[in-house]
């Protein structure tokens, strides 16, 4: 009788209690709650006695300065607490990565052991010599695939449970008040302080931090980030987990703190601005909680800037989805008008929708950045009476922004850069509307990128795009989108911001995204939808690096790119807008009385035009 | 009638002036929100079971769709996280596409293997394999007024229920 060895089953193996995202929420609260404790030590260190003297004054300051001796040897115990916790996350990262590739692998062996049982069981009795050593032959190296998975998952199982006995230990070796006096007094505890000296001096060079951090023990990086969450946060050339990690200290501990002070009623008119601001980044990450990145498991999003009280209030946030340290393809995308924290939560689906869509291009791993760390112009550019404010397209003021934003953007680029990890990212800048301004104004100071997307553009600094930048420039422009077509050019708008670059002359390459539709209603839908349909893969293709998968469409000036100036459009879609209304107050009636519509729609233009900042716009 | 037809006209005109029905636009989002629920619980459960697949989590969140001075209507993300399947990756997106096939989706397969999507009606389901499961059921731009886009976003993120 011939054999065939056939590996058994190799059954499912221990699942993850720890797991890398519920350990990053513990570290989290840790690090908040430290945070929290050094704030409090450092006021116990500086508060001097409001002007009293003798023996007054003596008993105070012995006072504070017990407390403040008391909370170090606290502070000593947590710093060891977030240390311990911190190397079981990354332990715990590494194990969910390791077990997805042997778990596969497991998989695969079942798999294919059940493919060759039932070729087995079809040979039979009549199966050729051939036919038997081939068989033989591949039940030989599924048994021994069997064999070496069998060992990994042991070995693994081993790794994670000494990972978990550690982090216990770790955690029990500081859980006395003795214990936090010893580590308190430990003459190779962290020197904060000469740390932090060190980061300042190397703010401004982000390969240098990068290179310096790399250089840290845990404990040291660990005591910087509790001891100045927002230093460490938002400092360029720090990788971006760590930067992760600090703002979320810096994010939480300013929710246990303000909203303390909230209950006491005790807030600011600023502090209630950074607690609102606070509260929107919250909940943009609450909303995308259950979301991993595939292969290790951890949260999806990385919270790569975080300042609430930035931009006279407005605050900035830059948040990731995705590690851009180790991705292949990185985005980041820059909104326009009226941004700040309080609409991170739109923009972040918007960007989502993109990292999902740059995922499915299947071109290896991609990390995408919603970037809003620059002070866009407030105010409503086509309703005059909504609450925002008028936007003034005639000010100087709105140019200086762009420039502003741009140089911010080029700091943060320079600093994705410095922490990029193994082979350089393929990297693409995203603008829309007034961010795409802003975004060419980084390009022109010669932002490190490799490709440059300019959505629903007013206007670029340069008339070309080889004046702009060395990467490759792509342009989304909806004919149909009134703020496309205020850039200077053939048939341009007034040019307030610059060059049209849907334009021929300008030489990007113009991605499909349709021209979106003609009636009034409809316009502003024309300008915040190009995170959808066809414009959405062509940006995807783009940012995967699949340039051969985008779609065209002609230039401005170009053979079929005829398009409405801004005036016609207004006109024109005031006039298909009003017609439907007449249609739907009855065919007959409208058919009849169709000149009054054209009547009564041309007032209202003229109304627009005299009355809104479209006459502004215009030259009215 | 000049006159109701100039208002008409101006309230198209000016889209932020808060014309749009809310009611009609609530409904739209309820009626988005019940589709995904049925999808929950219909070919998410028969995607689960085909690849044997154990529920984790599940969440539910809006956005608006546009921009903060002109939000258009929402979008909804129902996302769903499973413990990974016992079937290999490239066996385990043939399942999906078999459930989502069988109970009338669209499918489409993009370049990345580890993915496949349904689409029917405004939703789409898209299913991601890897270390675990990740299932969204989402929605295109449900129109509404600007209000009830802002205040359907400002909603909690909510837990979905799943039954087994």
């Amino acid at each position: 009788m011939t054999v065939i060895p056939v590996p058994p089953y190799v059954p499912a193996f221990k699942e993850m209690e720890s797991t890398p995202a519920r350990a990053l929420t513990f570290v989290t609260n840790l690090r908040a709650v430290t945070v929290g404790v050094k704030d409090v030590q450092g006021w116990a260190q500086g508060i001097a006695a409001p002007g009293w003297e003798g023996d007054t004054q003596a008993a105070h300051d012995h006072a504070t300065t017990r407390f403040a001796v008391r909370l170090d040897t606290v502070e000593a115990a947590l710093d060891r607490a977030v240390t311990a916790a911190d190397r079981f996350e990354a332990r715990l990262l590494e194990l969910t990565s390791s077990r997805g590739a042997i778990d596969a692998e497991r998989r695969s062996v079942n798999s294919d052991a059940a493919t060759l049982r039932a070729d087995v069981e079809a040979a039979g009795d009549a199966a050729t010599p051939a036919q038997i050593e081939a068989l033989r032959t591949r039940g030989e190296r599924l048994v021994a695939r069997a064999t070496e998975v069998t060992a990994d998952i042991d070995a693994w199982v081993v790794r994670h449970d000494d990972a978990e006995a550690d982090f216990i230990a770790a955690l029990a070796r500081v859980d006395t008040v003795a214990e936090g006096e010893v580590a308190a007094d430990d003459p190779g505890r962290v020197d904060v302080a000469a740390l932090t000296a060190a980061l300042r001096r190397r703010r401004d060079d982000p390969e240098a931090l990068n290179a310096w951090w790399a250089s840290l023990t845990l404990a040291q990086r660990q005591a910087l980030i509790t001891e100045h969450p927002h230093l460490v946060g938002n400092a360029a050339g720090i990788p971006a987990e760590s930067r992760d990690d600090a703002n979320r200290a810096a994010l939480y501990g300013d929710l246990d703190r303000l909203g303390q002070r909230e209950q006491d009623g005790q807030l600011t008119a600023a502090e209630e601005r950074v607690l609102e601001n606070a509260r929107h980044v919250r909940d943009g990450i609450d909303r995308f909680r259950e979301d991993r990145d595939l292969d290790t498991g951890r949260e999806l999003a990385h919270l790569l800037v975080y300042l609430p009280g930035a931009h006279g209030g407005d605050g900035a946030v830059a948040l990731s989805f995705g590690d851009p340290d180790r991705a292949d393809h990185v985005s980041v995308n820059v909104p326009g008008l009226t941004s700040e924290a309080s609409s991170t939560a739109g923009n972040l689906d918007k960007t989502f929708a993109l990292h999902q869509a740059a995922v499915d291009a299947g071109n290896g791993k991609v990390a995408s950045i919603y970037w809003l760390d620059y002070d866009a112009p407030s105010g409503n550019p086509l309703n005059p009476f909504d609450p925002l404010g008028q936007l003034d397209f005639g000010g100087v003021a709105i140019t200086a922004k762009a420039d502003e934003g741009g140089e911010r953007f080029g700091d943060f680029i320079d600093g994705l850069r410095a922490s990029d990890e193994g082979e350089r990212a393929h990297l693409t800048a995203i603008g829309h509307s007034y961010g795409s301004t802003t975004v060419g104004h980084a390009l022109q100071d010669g932002l490190p990128v490799d490709d440059a997307i300019l959505i629903g553009s007013p206007g670029q600094p340069e008339d070309t795009a080889a004046e702009l930048t060395g990467a490759d420039v792509w342009v989304g422009s909806k004919d149909h989108d009134p703020v496309t077509l205020l850039g200077s050019g053939e048939r341009g708008g007034v040019g307030a911001l610059g060059q049209d670059p849907a334009e021929d002359d300008f030489g990007g390459v113009r991605f499909e995204t349709g021209d979106g539709s003609l009636r009034v209603e409809d316009l502003l839908a024309n300008h915040t939808s190009y995170f959808e349909g066809e414009s959405l893969d062509n940006m995807a293709h783009i940012v995967a690096d699949r340039d051969g998968e985008v779609t065209t469409q002609p230039h401005r000036g170009d053979e079929g790119g005829e398009h409405l100036t801004l005036p016609e459009l207004v006109t024109a879609s005031s006039g298909a807008s009003a017609g439907e209304v007449v249609w739907e107050h009855g065919g007959e009636w409208a058919w009849e009385r169709g000149e009054d519509a054209v009547d009564i729609a041309g007032d209202v233009v003229e109304w627009l035009l005299e009355n809104s900042r479209w006459g502004g716009i215009l030259g009215r | 009638m000049r006159t109701h037809l100039g208002i008409a006209a101006l309230c198209l005109l000016l889209p932020l002036a808060g014309c749009g029905g809310d009611a009609e636009g609530q409904q739209k989002v309820d009626d988005v929100e019940a589709d995904a629920d049925a999808a929950v619980d219909g070919v998410v459960h028969d995607i689960a079971g085909a690849l044997g697949a154990t529920f984790t989590a599940g969440k539910r969140s809006f956005a608006i769709c546009g921009d903060s001075y002109a939000p258009r209507g929402v979008t909804m993300r129902t996302s769903l996280s499973f413990a990974a399947s016992e079937l290999p990756d490239g066996e385990a997106i043939d399942a999906a596409a078999a459930a989502l096939e069988s109970d009338g989706w669209t499918v489409t397969r993009p370049a990345n293997p580890a993915v496949v999507e349904g689409g029917k009606g405004e939703l789409v389901v898209r299913v991601q394999v890897g270390s675990l499961v990740a299932v969204d059921v989402s929605s295109e731009c449900v129109e509404t007024s600007d209000d009830v886009a802002r205040e359907t976003q400002d909603r909690p993120v909510e837990d979905v229920a799943w039954t087994e």
